[in-house]
């Protein structure tokens, strides 16, 4: 449509260019060998002429198209604020045919962006209706009986149901912090063998709840890497607690850091149930939790530590413990030429 | 009236577990399928609440199985799923209803009186027989209109043996609807509150059937 009606006016543009300059060279040729009387009939002409080839391209002008643009673009307008819609791409003038195709993938991307928000927002609060049944119900339990002992059970599981809330809480926030950040903020050197020192201190009291044993290689190699610290201490602590979480009473979680061509690894290691090999994508989503899982977690602490990876494009792998049994944790991150191994 | 608890949060089983046994009944908890599949194949119950989210597979199989096997059990699910799906799913496998999370523990309660009156073919929340009427809702017993105090133990037996009305109950049944299994049982408690029991009203309303167990005849 519109395209072959453009290469006639391009054609036609050309046309009347040439002619308007042997228009002129006319005109000048005959004034200059002063003929007044036929240059002055000739300019009138002229004049004349310009205003019909004025009212001819006016009329060769794609209105058509431009109508359906503007019809386009009120189609556009209601969609915001309002529910957006892809615009029919037959009938779309061939121009303008890729601006309406970005637009309707503009507008898939950012309809599933919201579709995951939604998700996210209702996963989340089926979530926290767990602990919120656990306080409302133990603080019936409380009132209802005049035994102190059950009344202060029944105090001491509220308060284990509003930490268990106020983690699912904070744990969500991280990560849809980390979820808007589409690359790492701050990155720095980072020390990894001081990270997993940090995160270990951190979780000690959890640890020895359970008299769990956390070891760090005793290798004294420093590995460096550039990092959003916060970020790291935030995947090491989550590594760190579903090891613990899983792990038998008195078991042993190990951490080890190793460097190879494809970047640093920090693996850690448990000693509980493991993830069988078939379950092992699912875990990695959020709210996604293990068969083996006691529901003591909140399902987002691998969803968590898979996208700090993400963000340093690193890479996580569930695997095996040692001997077939636990689960290994191994996340590589690729190193670049700023990051070096400092002995 | 003993209730099998299929649960895996620590914290709702062991409220709803408690609430059930401040009311008298005998609660057996467990928290995964493979469990609830055991306690049922080993113990009769009279009720069975039942989360639909659990670690090792979902409630909807154990309702499932135990419908093929036992179409009366009255069944109520606790579900923090509130999709209108779910619900249906649950109610057409055989569930008889069901409560969302987060719920007051007061309509639990009223619930499972609700469910345990349906099972037992009545419709009047109250059970009378003869002078002597029964509210499971107040744990109130009255004897020709006059309140007549009773313990929450004594209020249980009674409730098993007028549910029961005209039927012997053995000692066993009374011991197995008073106790869960992580509960002593003092071997002499049964004659103890039946005793109570006789003396608040009247020596004749519950009869001991000789070896097999009591009995609260219906023209009582």
């Amino acid at each position: 449509m519109l395209n072959r009606s453009a290469a006639k006016r391009r054609l036609l543009n050309l046309l009347l260019a040439t002619l308007g300059f042997v228009w002129v060279a006319t005109v000048y040729f005959l004034y200059e060998h002063g003929a007044s009387s036929t240059v002055y009939l000739l300019f009138l002409l002229s004049v004349v002429l310009a205003v019909a080839v004025v009212g001819l391209q006016r009329h060769l002008l794609p209105v058509q198209e431009i109508r359906r643009i503007n019809a386009l673009a009120s189609e556009i307008v209601p969609g915001i604020g309002g529910e957006a819609k892809a615009i029919e791409e037959k009938g779309v003038p061939e121009e303008i045919l890729p601006i309406t195709q970005a637009y309707n993938l503009l507008l898939d991307y950012h309809e599933d962006r919201h579709r995951q928000e939604r998700d996210f927002i209702a996963d989340a609060s089926h979530e926290l209706r767990t602990p919120l049944a656990g306080v409302r119900l133990q603080t019936q339990i409380a009132m209802r009986t005049d035994d102190a002992a059950k009344q202060a059970r029944a105090h001491k599981n509220i308060l284990v149901a509003i930490d268990r809330g106020t983690r699912l809480v904070e744990q969500l926030l991280t990560l849809s912090r980390l979820t808007a950040d589409k690359k790492v903020l701050n990155p720095e050197q980072v020390d990894l063998r001081r990270c997993c020192e940090i995160a270990v201190e951190a979780l000690a009291g959890a640890a020895d709840a359970k008299r769990i044993t956390i070891e760090i290689d005793n290798d004294q190699a420093v590995f460096t890497l550039m990092a959003e610290k916060s970020s790291i201490l935030t995947l090491l602590d989550n590594l760190l607690l579903n090891a613990i979480q899983f792990s038998p009473e008195g078991g042993c979680v190990h951490i080890s850091l190793a460097r190879d061509l494809g970047g640093v690894t920090i693996s850690v290691t448990d000693e509980g149930p493991g993830v069988p090999e078939a379950d092992r994508a699912r875990v990695l989503r959020r709210f996604q939790k293990s068969a083996a899982g006691t529901k003591t977690g909140t399902g987002l602490g691998l969803a968590i530590a898979k996208r700090v990876v993400e963000l340093h494009s690193g890479d996580l792998v569930l695997g095996e413990g040692t001997g077939g049994r636990g689960l290994t944790v191994a996340v590589t991150f690729p190193v670049g030429s700023g990051d070096k191994r400092a002995c | 009236m003993r209730i099998l608890l299929v649960e895996d949060d620590k914290i709702i089983g062991d409220g709803v577990s408690q609430g059930l046994q401040l009311e008298s009944y005998a609660v057996d908890w467990v928290t995964t399928v493979k469990h609830a599949r055991g306690a049922l194949d080993l113990t009769t119950y009279d009720l069975m609440i039942l989360d639909i989210g659990l670690p090792d597979g979902s409630g909807f199989d154990v309702l499932d199985s135990l419908r093929r096997t036992d179409g009366n059990m009255p069944v109520l699910i606790l579900t923090a799923y509130d999709e209108t799906s779910d619900k249906v799913k649950g109610l057409d496998l055989g569930a008889d209803d069901y409560l969302i999370k987060p719920f007051d523990l007061e309509e639990l309660l009223a619930r499972v009186r609700a469910l345990r009156r349906r099972a037992s073919g009545r419709r009047t929340p109250q059970l009378q027989l003869g002078p002597v009427i029964l509210i499971p809702s107040t744990h109130q017993v009255t004897l020709a209109g006059e309140l007549v105090k009773v313990g929450p133990k004594e209020f249980a037996i009674l409730h098993v043996l007028m549910e029961r009305a005209g039927k012997v109950v053995s000692k066993r049944q009374i011991e197995d609807s008073l106790y869960g299994w992580d509960m002593e049982v003092e071997s002499n408690t049964i004659e103890v509150h039946i005793h109570g029991l006789r003396k608040k009203l009247g020596k004749t309303f519950i009869e001991t059937v000789r070896h097999v167990g009591y009995r609260v005849a219906t023209d009582a």
